[in-house]
């Protein structure tokens, strides 16, 4: 019997192409309705591709919605989110990774379970905080919150990459003549570059796509990302979902982007620390 | 003067004892071998010379300076490891350069040093590549290039080729001679190999539980070995070592073995009468003969050169190392022949050498 008439081998491909039109089809309909015109979206007849395709969507949510500031407080906080919390996750991974201090194996147990809790629960506390520090709708509120949620993952993936890392390696460069810190730069992060990347990418997406902590920490357009951005042209009693969707596909695209250039990257990232070693 | 010396060194981790107090002077030039079975503490030793690992007492100098709180990279030393630990994301130059560039050396210097170590060692093609597109051969001469060219004054060698398998090991064995030969820089080489240290070393230093057992050359080792340790450890194959009662018979002796049979020394002049001894006898200096203690066959092991036969005086297990071919099988009844050989007495209690 050939492996192409395998029921089992037919049953597996069916459920993963079941699940693949699960993930796809949101995304080919969004992009469907963004170049439709207005009474197209809402006709009875379904049609994936739009009978008069027109631009008049993109058209407006850069004329009547401020799209380029979104657009770029969502990169402000996404990029300074990550490169904080990859500097940080970088120091604490490498310090679990290789020094014996009392209290190390508690200490990183401790940052691994602020991971338990869902995310919803910090929103009511870290708000009363940053209204206290005044550091309601500011950026600041959103690198902290950004910053304290991507830190515990990427420390662990970063610890677990560390740790595949020869001693030896190291310890010969401090018998070279490297202090810890130039150890840390000169060896261990060129090593890490494929950790270190998917690490950036799994900060940057998050920080990019976050929505609750977006919506509630911001009140105004100057800072307001891209995800609260779109939350907030869902009207009470009318949404312009051409213009939502128009925006939606360009606030995927950079995601997309990012992912499909660094995917070799993420793959090698997030199995290195299971299989080199 | 002594290039490295080692006082009273003591090392604990935790409450754990590895070193208990080592003495070694090693003076300038000389190839010294640190052996012993794993856990005999020589890697730690060597660790905390090189300043891995700190000291809980005792003293280190390196040429007349005490280094027992300087970093590593300024105790004047250089380290080849098991792994050779390359910088993989480093060609060959790179890594072997990488000292001199921490300590912001001349590029012309760094140049210069950079080709004479690549030409002694052979490294000069690959220069440009990366430690992955290596061979192991190659690999551990660039770990020893990245040693020579800090021109060191002690060169630390951690066990470098045991993951090289056993017909390169041989040749880099070889080449390490050599280059020492051709630098005599002072090297400090641990091994487990205890034919490595006897091909190698000036002086091989035996360790055990964080003791050292002996201190010589390799043929003093050999040929007087002070311990019963040191007699089981240093030889390939090892010697024979049978525990017994040791009487006087006539103008010589015997060796009762505890399972009957007896063993007649009549060359071996003792004091005491009736002392209980472990008695040892190299499978080389053991022969095969018309006449002797009868033993029976156990397994033949033929390497070509010689023959290794394994047999049984009663219940004590015996090598011998046969030169001429005698067709010799297993099963067989042979007689050994102890007259004139070297025999070695050990104290059954303290394992002390005692004739």
């Amino acid at each position: 019997m050939t492996r192409a008439y395998n029921p089992w081998v037919m049953l597996r491909w069916a459920l993963l192409a079941l699940l693949i039109a699960f993930v796809v089809c949101p995304f080919i309909w969004m992009v469907s309705i963004s170049f439709k015109p207005e009474q197209e979206v809402f006709s009875k007849t379904l049609s994936i591709l739009p009978r008069n395709p027109t631009l008049a969507n993109y058209q407006m949510i850069f004329d009547f919605v401020p799209y380029p500031r979104f657009f770029m407080n969502s990169m402000i906080v996404a990029i300074v989110s990550t490169v904080c919390s990859l500097v940080a996750s970088t120091l604490a991974g490498y310090s679990f990774s290789r020094f014996r201090y009392k209290g190390r194996s508690s200490l990183a147990f401790l940052v691994l379970s602020t991971q338990m809790f869902p995310l919803v629960t910090g929103i009511i506390p870290l708000y009363l905080v940053f209204s206290k520090l005044g550091l309601i709708n500011t950026y600041w509120a959103l690198f902290v919150a950004y910053v304290a949620f991507t830190i515990p993952f990427c420390t662990w993936m970063l610890k677990g990459f560390f740790d595949t890392i020869p001693r030896e390696i190291e310890e010969a460069a401090v018998i070279d003549g490297c202090s810890r810190l130039e150890v840390l730069v000169r060896i261990v992060l060129p090593l890490s570059i494929p950790a270190l990347v998917a690490t950036s990418v799994f900060c940057f997406i998050l920080s990019w796509n976050e929505f609750l902590y977006a919506t509630v920490l911001t009140t105004s357009n100057d800072v307001r990302t891209l995800p609260a951005a779109l939350g907030i042209m869902i009207g009470q009693g009318y949404t312009q979902w051409g213009g939502l969707n128009a925006a939606g596909v360009l606030t995927t695209l950079p995601v997309i982007i990012v992912f499909v250039f660094f995917q070799r990257y993420l793959v090698d990232g997030l199995t290195a620390g299971a299989t080199k070693g | 003067m002594s290039a490295l010396e080692v006082k009273g060194l003591r090392k604990s981790f935790g409450p754990v004892d590895v070193l208990h107090g080592i003495d070694i002077e090693i003076t300038d030039g000389e190839f010294v071998a640190l052996v012993g079975p794993s856990g005999c503490g020589k890697s730690t030793l060597l660790r905390t010379i090189a300043g891995l690992e700190t000291v809980t007492g005792g003293a280190i100098l390196i040429g007349g300076r005490k280094v027992n709180d300087v970093a590593p990279k300024n105790r004047d030393i250089a380290m080849v490891f098991q792994s050779y630990a390359l910088y993989p994301h480093m060609t060959v130059a790179e890594n072997m350069s990488f000292s001199l560039r921490l300590k912001r050396l001349p590029k012309a210097e760094i140049d210069g040093r950079l080709r004479r170590a690549a030409e002694i060692l052979g490294l000069t093609e690959l220069l440009q590549r990366l430690p992955k597109q290596l061979s192991g051969g190659q690999r551990q001469r660039v770990a020893m290039g990245r040693a020579i060219v800090r021109d060191p004054v002690v060169f630390l060698f951690d066990e470098p080729l045991s993951n090289l398998d056993a017909k390169l090991r041989v040749q880099m064995r070889a080449e390490i001679k050599e280059l020492h030969q051709r630098l005599r820089t002072t090297t400090v080489y641990v091994t487990h190999d205890q034919v490595e240290a006897m091909t190698l070393a000036d002086r091989i230093v035996v360790m055990h539980s964080g003791h050292i057992e002996q201190l010589g050359t390799p043929l003093e080792l050999y040929d007087r070995p002070q311990t019963i340790f040191v007699a089981g450890f240093i030889g390939s194959p090892s010697m024979n070592l049978m525990d017994g009662t040791l009487r006087r018979a006539g103008g010589g002796s015997e060796l009762m073995l505890p399972s009957g049979p007896v063993i007649g020394l009549p060359h071996l002049s003792v004091d005491a009468d009736g002392v209980e001894v472990t008695f040892g006898i190299r499978p080389e200096h053991l022969s095969v003969s018309r006449e002797g203690v009868p033993a029976t066959v156990n397994i033949v092991e033929p390497t070509g050169a010689e023959t290794l036969v394994n047999c049984r005086i009663g219940e004590q297990s015996v090598s011998v190392v046969v030169r001429d071919r005698q067709p010799i099988n297993s099963g067989d009844t042979i007689n050994l022949k102890f007259e004139g050989a070297t025999v070695h007495l050990f104290d059954r209690t303290t394992g002390q050498r005692i004739g």
